[in-house]
């Protein structure tokens, strides 16, 4: 067994595909390593910019808030460079995204290439190249009836073939992620944490279950056909729907199944209706006043702002159930790409590194877990919060003959001393914390290569070896 | 000659591969037309919500192309809001909040199938036309006959680059027809005018990958380190090059993004509001229009250091990018879709043009009335004889250089 084991890694280590795939690998991986250290070493300085640009002006009315650079950013970018880059946190939890585009808007939106995209495309075709002919070429050869006419078993042969597999497959990876891991540790040592080490140890084993499923596949369908080109071409179409086309097309399936309006549409059929429900409420306001109920100036802006106030809220729960709607719907579309074993070697890949969904949802809690003592500062300098929608109103009613001012309420700058101004920081995601994240993704992928071993072992038994 | 092509026309007609590849194209054809007509339909219905009344002058929205259905490109970011105010223009960001997938996730649009899977069809059908038949042992049969050498390479290029290209023209070709039938798609001469300059690129663009699978297979002995090399290239030229010469370029570019520029527009807005401020509150007289006009010095001279920045950067990764044909073709389909960077590039220089000519009128400092924003996109000859022309050339280059190579290892070719 193990002698057949190390003639098939030689076989596959001595020929010239595994040269390309080795020069190539490591070519992409220091280009990873270089592109990633510089654009976290530009990210950091400017984070650090911003956050002490902040920090010098604390304002009652809005504060902003800012993740940090994700350092492990080169394992799964996770689409980052299109969040975001911060909120705007205005009284009474009001939180805003602040405008972004993309990052240059004019130039096309590439992949990064991080780790998880040249694990999931590049390597999960090169696992199928290695592995295509492994039962249908030898059959092709002629050299399977022998191989199986001596003690070595089925079993055994598909064991040796898919060790082999995986074995080529990992020399390459592991190589490309040290030259990766080093080149990010020599240009920014400070990002040599436990959780920099732990991270790309977790992700090399996720890599190894995802391409074994591959493996799996490959030789599943290379001892069920018996033409080895045939073998190809199916498993290039296999690759093509798991890598472009089932993930490409979920979150358009996800907008059909989910009958969301858009923002803008929202926002059109909204103003009219809340400026209604407003101006209603002022209106009577305005009756009460010309009739005399309203007596002082006093008691009349006592009364408005309230109308207004009422208004506020419900356009900002509007909003915030609007926004749980998108979301929702964002679920559904991650849901609906599970289906392919590439989007959930991602999503796993993305909740070790802390990046990507969960990392966004983790900063929204914080910062709303930050907007209650925002809001706890404010009420003791001020005396009273406002909650603003974008939305602003006003107008004038008359009382006792005098023309009054009545608009919706603003948030106050406090004038005094803000030196205990309380600073928002972003907890660090403990490493359990993303592992527990991944837990389900990586299941899925374990299920995956169970089904597909057990498929293998079948179909090798009862290939007809002649 | 014919001969050649015929055989090899027959010869794959009976194969499963011709089959699979073809039905493998049809099905992603659809999938790309339904998908990337759900998407421009949306965005139409969002043109229809957010498009101004006439009589609006500080807003400007320009319609979604129905050409984006066969490549998207930058046309969310050209059919943007654009608020004209005293502030300078807001533009609004992405119309509907897309979700955020993964950045991988591209809308598989046509360019996306033809850049990447007309270029897989094509090594997949080319990488055993010489080193198969040496395999099979015919090859030496076939060059005892009278033919020499280059024809019958010649020929087997040609016979299989008629296998990958009709199939998938017929498809296009019906997939342009119901496109143009489709609600809210008007398909007249410009329409037709600019898919058959697609269509003739993405067939220079399939005869290239044809011809790198052809010299594959003239350089090695074996089909399957053939087909090994093949898809190494195909990977390098449709994935690793394009996207590589992006981001390289952005690292040795050192232009900041966009977003971040946007951002400090508005920290040096609010900075001169504050100064002016402080100035008035001094003065006997207040006069407001100085702080638009600080605003708008800020706002300019932000955006002239920032503009030759970015146009080098465009420069530098165009360069980049255009190594490999897969870039160039891209650039050429959508630039003739008109979503591409020279049309976005237009699009943000005749607003920012008009803001300049209008700007006291905005601001009230003048009398009169703002004139209407109309667009004036660079005609299809403007665009064929200028900004396509790089990328046609370079497209016309590279499958005629592939082919000289081809027959030049071919003519070395030991076929024992």
């Amino acid at each position: 067994m193990t002698t057949i084991i190390r003639k098939e890694i030689l076989d596959h280590v001595e020929s010239l595909q595994f040269l390309i795939l080795l020069l190539l690998s490591l070519v992409l991986f220091l280009a990873n390593g270089l592109l990633f250290a510089d654009r976290y070493e530009q990210q950091a300085t400017w984070y650090s910019k911003t956050i002490t640009a902040l920090r010098e002006k604390p304002s009652t009315i809005s504060t902003e808030l800012y993740p940090e650079p994700a350092q492990l950013a080169f394992i799964a970018e996770a689409g980052d460079n299109q969040a975001p880059a911060g909120y705007t946190l205005g009284q009474m939890g009001v939180l805003r995204p602040l405008p972004t585009g993309p990052r240059n808007f004019r130039l096309p939106v590439v992949p990064d290439p991080d780790w998880s995209f040249i694990i999931k495309v590049i390597f999960s075709l090169y696992a199928i190249l290695i592995a295509y002919d492994a039962i249908a070429g030898e059959k092709e050869s002629g050299t399977l009836r022998q191989l199986l006419s001596g003690p070595l078993g089925r079993t055994r042969l598909l064991i040796a073939k898919y060790v082999a597999v995986m074995v080529t497959l990992a020399i390459p990876l592991l190589c490309g992620m040290v030259v990766s891991l080093i080149t990010v540790s020599v240009s920014v040592p400070r990002v040599l944490t436990p959780a920099f080490l732990s991270g790309s140890i977790l992700t090399f084993f996720l890599a190894s279950v995802y391409l074994s499923l591959f493996a799996f596949l490959s030789l599943f369908l290379s001892s069920l056909i018996h033409n080895s080109s045939l073998v190809l071409l199916t498993l290039l179409v296999v690759w093509i729907f798991f890598t472009i086309i089932i993930p490409n097309t979920a979150g358009i399936l996800s907008e059909e199944v989910s009958d969301i309006p858009s923002e803008f549409s929202i926002a059109k059929e909204l103003g009219p209706s809340i400026q209604k429900q407003i101006w209603s409420k002022i209106g009577i306001l305005r009756g009460m006043a010309e009739k005399g109920e309203i007596k002082t100036e006093e008691e009349l802006k006592r009364r408005t702002d309230q109308a207004f106030a009422e208004g506020q809220q419900s356009l900002i729960s509007y909003y915030d159930s609007y926004e749980k709607a998108i979301r929702g719907r964002a679920a559904v579309a991650r849901t609906l790409s599970r289906l392919s074993p590439t989007a959930l070697f991602e999503y796993a890949a993305e909740d070790i590194t802390g990046t990507g969904i969960h990392r966004e949802e983790r900063f929204l809690r914080e910062a709303r877990a930050y907007s209650e003592v925002y809001d706890r500062y404010i009420l003791g300098k001020t005396g009273k919060l406002v909650g603003t929608s974008g939305w602003a109103f006003g107008t004038f009613i008359d009382v006792n003959g005098k023309g009054v001012f009545i608009g919706s309420p603003r948030p106050e700058e406090y004038s005094g001393d803000k030196s205990d101004f309380p600073r928002f920081a972003e907890r660090p995601q403990p490493a359990a914390e993303g592992i527990q994240e991944a837990l389900m993704d990586s299941a899925g992928l374990i299920l995956w290569n169970v089904v597909l071993a057990m498929l293998a072992f079948g179909a090798v038994m009862r290939s007809d070896v002649r | 000659m014919t001969d050649i092509v015929k055989k090899e026309l027959l010869e794959n007609l009976a194969t499963y591969r011709f089959y699979v590849l073809t039905g493998l194209m049809f099905t992603l054809m659809l999938i790309s037309i339904i998908v990337s007509y759900g998407d421009y339909h949306l965005r139409v219905e969002n043109y229809n919500v957010l498009r101004p009344a006439a009589h609006v002058t500080d807003k400007i929205i320009l319609p979604p192309e129905p050409l984006s259905i066969f490549a998207k490109g930058l046309d969310a970011n050209v059919g943007r809001l654009y608020e004209l105010g005293a502030l300078g223009v807001q533009v609004q960001p992405n119309q509907q909040s897309i979700n955020r997938l993964s950045s991988l996730f591209s809308i598989p649009d046509m360019l996306f199938v033809i850049k990447v899977v007309l270029a897989l069809i094509a090594v997949l059908s080319a990488f055993d036309a010489v080193c198969g038949e040496k395999e099979q042992g015919t090859l030496k049969l076939m060059l005892a006959g009278r033919t020499g050498r280059a024809p019958v390479l010649l020929g087997k290029l040609a016979g299989r680059f008629i296998l990958v290209f009709l199939p998938f023209i017929i498809l296009f070709l019906i997939a342009s027809i119901v496109v143009s039938l489709l609600p809210d798609v008007a398909g007249g001469t410009e329409y037709w005018r600019r898919l058959a300059v697609i269509a003739c690129a993405s067939g220079l663009y399939a005869a290239s990958f044809v011809a790198l699978g052809t010299l594959v297979s003239s350089l090695v002995n074996r089909s399957s380190t053939s087909v090994m090399l093949g898809l190494a290239l195909w990977v390098l030229l449709v994935f690793v090059v394009p996207n590589l010469g992006v981001t390289v370029a952005q690292s040795i570019g050192d232009v900041p993004p966009s977003d971040r520029v946007e951002m400090q527009n508005r920290l040096a807005s609010i900075h001169s509001i504050y100064e002016t401020q402080q100035v008035m509150k001094n003065a006997r007289e207040k006069d407001y229009s100085r702080i638009m006009f600080q605003i708008r010095e800020a706002n300019v001279h932000l955006f002239e250091t920032y503009r030759p920045q970015l146009d080098r950067l465009i420069g530098l990764t165009k360069a980049l990018v255009r190594i490999s044909p897969s870039g160039a073709f891209a650039f050429l389909m959508t630039e003739m879709a008109n979503t591409g960077i020279e049309r976005d590039i237009q699009v943000k220089d005749e607003i920012w043009m008009y803001i300049d000519r209008n700007f006291k009128k905005f601001g009230k400092l003048e009398k009169g009335e703002v004139e209407h924003f109309q667009f004036r996109p660079a005609s299809f000859g403007e665009q064929v004889s200028g900004v396509a022309l790089p990328d046609a050339l370079l497209l016309l280059f590279v499958p005629a250089a592939l082919i000289g190579l081809a027959i030049g290892a071919f003519m070395r070719y030991d076929p024992r």
